[in-house]
C-alpha cells in the first residue's frame, strides 16, 4: 500500500487481483462509490482520507475509462473537481485558508458516509430479494427450456475489469511472424463473440477473450463484450465471489450492428 | 360441509397475491378477525407440522400460500430463464433510498448516490417496486417517490417496520476515536446532505 507502488501502477496490472485501478461504469454506479472503493481497498479511515493518494488514484481510474473508451459521466468530473480543490485547500496553512475552520474534506465525509449507510442498506435489500426468491407464489407459468442454465450470481463491474486486466497480464504469445493485421472493429469483435457464443451458450470470461491476441483486440473485445451486455444479448454472473466468470448467451432481439447485416447477406 | 379452515386453505391457495384479513372475514361471512388469525395460525402450523411443500406466511400485509424455500432448486428448474431478473446494485440501491426516505424526490436521491439515478427510479416504477406518492411543495413541485405494496411482498416483509434498521453514521466506523470525532463532524448533516452534492 505505498506510494512507489501506486506510482508505478498507472494503466498496468498489480499481481494477483490486489491491482490498485479499478474502474467503475457510470451507468451502474457513481463517483461517491468509486471513491468509497478506493478507500476501502487501501483500508483507509473515511474520516482522514489522505486526500492525495486518493485524488491520484481516482483520476488514473478516469484515465483507465477515457483509454476504454468508456463514457465518463459528468458526475465524475464534478467530483475530480472536487478532489482537486479539496486537495488545494489542504495544502494552504490553516490562517491562509478562508474563515472557517472546517477541515476541507469534511463535506465530502459527510457525502461518503451518507452513501456508504444506504449502500449497506442496498445490500440489506440485497439480502432480503435473495431469501424472497426461495420462495415461489402460485402462478409462475411451468415451461422447460434452456436446460443448461444454472443461477448464478450478478457481477459487478469491478470483477470485470479486473478479469479483463488479468487477461491482459497473461504472457502474450512468442511472436513467430510479424502480419500486419487488420484491425479488428468493435462490430467484428462483438460478431466472432457472438458466433463463439452460439455455438456454445455458457464460456468463460478467459475462454471468450483468449481469442483475441493483441492487447488492443483484447481491449476492443472487452468492449464489445459491455456493448453486448447492454444490449441483453449476453450476461455476465459468477458462481460465487471472486468464482470464475462466466459468460452467459442471452440470445433475443439484440440488433445486428449494420455491418454484420452486409456481411451475412 | 367444508370446515373453516380448509375453507381458509382454499382462499390461499386460489389466490397469486397475498389475501387481507379483511377479504377473509369477509368472504367466511361468519368468524371475526380474531377467530380468522386463529384459524390461519392453525393452518401455519398444519402445514409446518405435516412437512408440506408449501408454507403460510404472513406478507405484504395479508396472507399467502409460498413454496418452502427448501424447494426452491426443482421449482428454479422448472422455471428456467422465466424469471424475474434480480435488481441492480443501481436499482437496489436506489430502491434503498427510497424505502428509508420516503416519500423523497428524485434530487435527494440523486444527492445520496451522487449520481443520476432518473434510469433506476425508471425501472423501479416499471417493475412496480416504487411509486409516485405525490407531489413536494419544493420549488419546481417535483414528484415525490415511495415504496408500493408490491415492494413488501418483493421483499417479503409485512410492513415497512420489518426493514432492518438503518445504521447509524457512527457505526460505519471502526475506530472509536475517530468515530467519536465523526459524530460531532456530522451534526447538522441531514440538511447538508439533503441539500444536494456540491
Amino acid at each position: 500500500m505505498n506510494e512507489s507502488r501506486n506510482d508505478a501502477l498507472v494503466a498496468e496490472t498489480a499481481p494477483e487481483g490486489r491491482s490498485s485501478i479499478r474502474v467503475q461504469i457510470p451507468v451502474f454506479e457513481g463517483p461517491l462509490d468509486l471513491l468509497l472503493h478506493l478507500i476501502q481497498q487501501d483500508e483507509l479511515e473515511i474520516t482522514d482520507i489522505p486526500i492525495a493518494k486518493i485524488t491520484r488514484q481516482y483520476l488514473d481510474t478516469l484515465e483507465l475509462m477515457r483509454e476504454l473508451d468508456l463514457e465518463v459521466a459528468g458526475e465524475f468530473l464534478v467530483m475530480a473537481a472536487t478532489l482537486m480543490r479539496i486537495k488545494s485547500r489542504m495544502l494552504l496553512p490553516p490562517a491562509i485558508a478562508e474563515e472557517e475552520e472546517e477541515d476541507p474534506r469534511a463535506g465530502l465525509v459527510r457525502q461518503l458516509l451518507e452513501y456508504s449507510r444506504f449502500k449497506a442498506a442496498a445490500q440489506d435489500l440485497n439480502r432480503l430479494e435473495t431469501e424472497r426468491r426461495l420462495h415461489f407464489e402460485r402462478g409462475a407459468p411451468a415451461q422447460l427450456e434452456d436446460p443448461e442454465s444454472r443461477e448464478l450470481l450478478p457481477i459487478s463491474m469491478f470483477r470485470l475489469l479486473d478479469a479483463l486486466k488479468t487477461v491482459l497480464s497473461r504472457q502474450t504469445p512468442p511472436i513467430v511472424h510479424t502480419i500486419t493485421a487488420e484491425p479488428l472493429s468493435l462490430e467484428e469483435a462483438m460478431g466472432l463473440m457472438r458466433g463463439r457464443l452460439l455455438e456454445s451458450p455458457r464460456l468463460l470470461f478467459e475462454e471468450l477473450l483468449d481469442r483475441f491476441v493483441t492487447r488492443i483486440e483484447k481491449i476492443t473485445a472487452f468492449l464489445g463484450l459491455l456493448e453486448l451486455l447492454k444490449q441483453g444479448s449476453i450476461a455476465a454472473a459468477q458462481e460465487s465471489l471472486f468464482g470464475p466468470i462466466w459468460i452467459e448467451w442471452r440470445g433475443g432481439v439484440a440488433p445486428i450492428p449494420a455491418a454484420l447485416e452486409e456481411e451475412n447477406a | 360441509m367444508p370446515t373453516v379452515k380448509q375453507i381458509v386453505e382454499a382462499l390461499l391457495f386460489a389466490s397469486d397475491s397475498p389475501v387481507g384479513l379483511s377479504t377473509l372475514v369477509e368472504v367466511l361471512e361468519g368468524p371475526g378477525p380474531e377467530e380468522t388469525v386463529a384459524l390461519l395460525k392453525e393452518l401455519e402450523r398444519d402445514l409446518r407440522d405435516s412437512g408440506r411443500g408449501v408454507v403460510l406466511v404472513e406478507i405484504a400485509g395479508g396472507y399467502q400460500l409460498l413454496s418452502r424455500r427448501e424447494c426452491s432448486p426443482w421449482i428454479d428448474r422448472m422455471l428456467r430463464s422465466r424469471r424475474k431478473i434480480r435488481l441492480s446494485r443501481a436499482g437496489l440501491e436506489t430502491l434503498a433510498i427510497i424505502a428509508y426516505k420516503q416519500p423523497i424526490t428524485k434530487v435527494e436521491v440523486d444527492s445520496i448516490r451522487g449520481v443520476d439515478s432518473g434510469g433506476a427510479i425508471h425501472t423501479l416504477l416499471e417493475r412496480n417496486l416504487a411509486l409516485i406518492r405525490g407531489r413536494s411543495k419544493a420549488v419546481g413541485r417535483p414528484l415525490l417517490y415511495a415504496t408500493s405494496p408490491e415492494f413488501l411482498s418483493y421483499m417479503g416483509i409485512n410492513d415497512l417496520s420489518d426493514l432492518p434498521e438503518l445504521k447509524e453514521l457512527g457505526t460505519v466506523m471502526e475506530d472509536r476515536e475517530r468515530a467519536q470525532e465523526e459524530i460531532e463532524l456530522v451534526s447538522g448533516a441531514e440538511v447538508a446532505s439533503t441539500e444536494g452534492a456540491t
